[in-house]
């Protein structure tokens, strides 16, 4: 997990959405499931798993559309003039999943794990020393503990 | 011309956003499949670089929705991206006459049309492997040189007659 509180800025391709995040995510995932392929028109979608707290929109606005996530939904955040997608509220309220490659520094957060990579394009390498997981993990078993106490403390 | 229509119907695949509003179909193969490491590419998809499909607009049909388009800088010259409104999912971007340049991942078919090259790397993510299994640019390339010659005809026939 990488260690920054700087601010980092971000926004939409055509500039109407403009937001800043506050220090380094708790983890990001590069998600390879067919939902995020088809959204982001990649083969995944790299989302860095934050507290909303720690995000501010400074400018435009989001529209947002809801879709079934197994179980649970997912929301998705978009700038309604060029459709950039800027973030995705999954199964709590507590947090955004901001699109990594929407902040200005697109390479300040690479991907902790893989998920999903059941539906993986085949001809995608993932690269070594990451964990990757075919479907989901249990968050105790994967998480640095300071990643699982800012997990429990946004929660409760 | 028979030959042409059997492989069109053959490489017939459907497509669409992800609420669902937006339907399409896509008649042919493309002309060429790519992954773009560029900052414009990674910023409008949320990932480390785009899948496209470079196919003359003739070949794709949409079938259901409608799409919002934005003017974009990107691209020499300009570029032109449509979305579904609903969903947010961009289905295709036009950056030059004639073509349309097609989400890969919004075929049903995901695992369809695997990148036949990669360009701009120059930015590309660093902790992404790529495989030497096909040809990877720093910038763009050279048509007439890096592509075969199937290729070049089929892109000449619409970009000489947009060109009149």
């Amino acid at each position: 997990m990488t260690k920054s509180d700087a601010k980092e800025p971000g926004g939409c391709a055509c500039g109407a959405v403009r937001y800043v995040m506050a220090g380094a995510p708790i983890t990001v995932h590069a998600c390879h499931c067919t939902d995020c392929q088809r959204i982001t028109g990649s083969a995944f979608a790299t989302n860095a798993w934050i507290e909303k707290d720690r995000v501010e929109l400074l400018s435009g606005e989001l529209s947002s559309h809801t879709l079934p996530a197994g179980r649970a939904t997912s929301t998705t955040h978009f700038c309604p003039q060029c459709g950039t997608s800027i973030w995705t509220e999954y199964s709590s309220p507590k947090f955004w999943f901001v699109r990594t490659t929407t902040l200005d520094n697109q390479q300040a957060f690479s991907p902790d794990i893989h998920i999903w990579t059941q539906s993986k394009q085949p001809w995608l390498q993932l690269p070594d020393g990451n964990p990757v997981f075919e479907q989901y993990y249990r968050r105790e078993d994967v998480w640095p503990p300071d990643s699982l106490a800012r997990f429990h403390a946004a929660i409760e | 011309m028979v030959t042409t229509k059997l492989q069109a119907a053959e490489a017939r695949e459907l497509g669409g956003c992800a609420c669902g509003a937006v339907r399409y179909v896509m008649n042919a193969t493309p002309i060429l499949s790519y992954a773009c490491h560029c900052t414009d590419c990674q910023h409008l998809t949320g990932s480390a670089f785009i899948l496209s499909a470079w196919i003359e607009k003739t070949e794709v049909e949409l079938l259901s929705g409608d799409l919002t388009a934005c003017k974009l800088s990107t691209g020499e010259h300009g570029s032109t991206v449509h979305f579904c409104p609903r969903c947010g999912t961009s289905i295709w971007t036009e950056y030059s006459p004639g073509f349309w340049f097609v989400r890969l991942t919004t075929l049903d078919n995901q695992t369809a049309y695997p990148p036949d090259m990669h360009i701009f790397t120059r930015s590309k993510q660093p902790w992404l492997n790529l495989s030497d299994a096909v040809p990877v640019f720093e910038n763009y390339y050279d048509r007439e040189t890096d592509w075969p010659a199937e290729k070049l005809a089929r892109y000449r026939a619409v970009a000489e007659a947009v060109a009149g």
